[in-house]
């Protein structure tokens, strides 16, 4: 245990580092991987956890976006921090209203409903102007942090905004970790699993579902409100089917049966798609194919691949037995 | 006037929509898997047309070139890529169908390239024909023709042949039906394969009228998932009802409130699946 601990305290310090050893250019590319590996992790709460394949899962990211966007621009003088607290919170309160809806239903209806949202949301931002600027997207102004001595910390400086973004994305993975363990986390497995069981032994099924639901939409704010504070722009593709298909690839790329998997697809899928994209303009068929075979030969994902990696799999989902019976 | 014309403009996008929903459907109720591959089969379908024409010169030959060359497309989609991934269970064969979509849509604009293509009205269409004190293009009444004698040759082969009883049977109860003997795998590998022809063959009639445009998979598949979802997924019925449905809705929206159209119809789908999930004619919950 104090060696684990011990390990993780270098890693962390090592990741606090990195700025001094890395050029803007590639700290920029950790910064995006760092806010798509929390969205990634926090789209398996749901898929890998509760078993909700969401294809509406921009939703709750690009409602981050779009609240610290506009709070930035409307109220003046709030501080940064604050932003990113409000903005985290109504993309979970978006998730709570979308979840209500949608967790009552499973497999194929629960992936559609989501999906319906999320485009939903999109045709709002393409089209309320007035608010959120439709296709031109939002400017977000990034407000400089200012500390209590007088001090001021400039966002505009990259390794600034990467302590903050890696301060934020540590707590949050931290917390949706905790979660997992908690018992209320193992009643999603078991959901999962049979939910029916589940709410023959007393389980709330509904109350459960819409908390993981509400929760995950909330880490997926803090990662839109990361995306947004960062590109200072948030525009409706936030909110569209490629932004939701994207966190998929990179979960399932990564592998949905450990905690971190989705983080190290993210990190994987941005850094080929850096490379494929600088050798051919046709990558995303590229892309798509590494997809198609990944889910043919190892669904598991890179971490079932890897299955060695002990720090890895000590965070396994808890798996599903082989032959379920699946409920369309 | 107006309104007779701009109905008769909804009759054939819904009918359009019904040839590619049709299959979606059958194999939803099926096989329990949402293809999400399909909407890129009938992209395919008008981009083989285009080839189609420009080396034969003949529009009709590509109507039957384009359906068969993806029918055998997608029964080796199902045989080899599907079937492997089945035991993964739903959520896999989902992703997988949504993975080839990816790479399908890609290939595509690798081919033929990122911009529309147009493809001539073939000769004896082209033109417009007085109708209801205005004129009216005479390709999209054929448009109406065909797709209205396929759904009646789908009604007529369903309702009154062996295979249709058969096809009928397996959407209600798979496993039973199977136990009777019958070589389901088989006859899922024909529906999937037909179903994937006929999206196919409603993008080659599409493509005249609509272009052959790398976006149209994106377009048609966002439509098509409401239409099954409204209709009831498994229902063939259900589903010609509901692509009427949105047809309408679509022509008349787009007149009566332009910047809206595209919220109404995820509205619908989103309220149908809140009250009624099974859909208007649908019977699993």
């Amino acid at each position: 245990m104090t060696r684990a601990l011990w390990l993780g305290a270098v890693v962390v310090a090592g990741l606090y580092a990195v700025p001094w050893a890395l050029d803007t250019v590639r700290l920029r590319m950790l910064i995006e991987i760092l806010y798509f590996g929390l969205f990634a992790v926090s789209f398996n709460l749901l898929f890998g956890y509760a078993g909700l394949l969401s294809f509406g899962h921009a939703a709750s990211f690009g409602v981050g976006g779009y609240a610290v966007g506009l709070l930035l621009k409307h109220v003046s003088g709030l501080p940064l921090l604050a932003a990113l607290v409000l903005g985290s919170l109504a993309g979970a309160l978006a998730g709570l209203v979308i979840g209500a809806f949608c967790v009552r239903l499973r497999g194929t209806y629960f992936a559609l409903l989501t999906l319906a949202f999320s485009q939903f949301l999109n045709a709002i931002a393409l089209k309320w102007r007035d608010v959120t600027r439709g296709d031109d997207g939002l400017t977000v102004a990034v407000p400089d942090i200012t500390l209590p001595g007088g001090a001021v910390i400039r966002m505009a400086d990259a390794s600034n905004f990467y302590w903050l973004a890696l301060t934020v994305v540590l707590l949050s993975l931290w917390a949706a970790w905790r979660f997992t363990r908690t018992p209320l986390g193992n009643a999603v497995v078991l959901m999962r699993e049979n939910d029916e069981r589940a709410a023959f032994l007393g389980y709330n099924v509904f109350a459960t579902k819409l908390t993981v639901f509400t929760l995950a939409s909330g880490f997926a704010a803090v990662a839109g409100v990361l995306f947004a504070t960062f590109q200072r722009l948030v525009s409706p593709s936030a909110l569209d089917l490629p932004v939701g298909t994207e966190v998929v690839f990179m979960a399932v790329l990564g592998g949905t049966g450990a905690f971190l998997g989705p983080f190290l697809g993210a990190a994987v899928y941005i850094l080929v798609q850096d490379w494929l994209s600088k050798t051919s303009e046709h990558w995303p068929f590229f892309m798509g194919l590494a997809f198609v075979v990944m889910i043919l030969f190892a669904h598991t994902g890179l971490v079932g691949l890897l299955g060695a990696l002990a720090g890895l799999r000590r965070g396994a989902v808890p798996r599903s037995q082989p032959a379920r019976p699946e409920t369309a | 006037m107006i309104y007779g014309t701009q109905a008769v403009h909804g009759l054939v996008y819904g009918m359009l929509l019904f040839l590619v929903s049709s299959g979606l459907t059958l194999v939803f109720g099926m096989m329990g898997i949402l293809n999400i591959a399909h909407a890129a089969f009938y992209m395919l379908g008008a981009y083989l047309a285009f080839t189609t024409v420009r080396i034969t010169g003949s529009f009709w030959v590509s109507l039957v070139v384009a359906p068969v060359v993806v029918a055998v497309l997608g029964a080796l989609v199902e045989r080899f890529l599907l079937r492997r991934t089945h035991r993964f269970g739903h959520a896999y064969e989902l992703l997988l169908t949504f993975g080839l979509f990816f790479m399908l849509g890609e290939a595509i604009r690798w081919v033929w390239g990122n911009y529309p293509l147009q493809i001539p009205v073939p000769a004896g269409l082209g033109g417009s024909v007085p109708f209801m004190g205005g004129q009216y293009p005479v390709y999209r009444l054929f448009i109406l023709g065909v797709s209205a004698l396929i759904c009646a040759g789908m009604a007529l082969v369903l309702l009154r042949t062996r295979i249709g009883i058969v096809i009928r049977s397996a959407v209600a109860d798979a496993e039973m039906v199977s136990a009777l003997g019958i070589n389901t795998p088989l006859v899922s590998l024909g529906v999937f394969s037909v179903g994937s022809g006929l999206a196919a063959l409603a993008g080659v009639i599409a493509a005249p009228f609509l272009q052959a445009d790398p976006s149209m998979g994106a377009a048609i598949l966002t439509d098509a998932f409401v239409v099954i979802v409204i209709g009831g997924f498994g229902s063939l019925l259900g589903a010609l009802l509901a692509a009427l449905m949105i047809g309408e809705l679509q022509s008349f929206g787009i007149l009566w409130f332009p910047q809206f159209a595209l919220v109404f119809q995820f509205l619908l789908m989103a309220v149908v699946l809140i009250l009624r999930p099974q859909g208007l004619l649908g019977e699993k919950g």
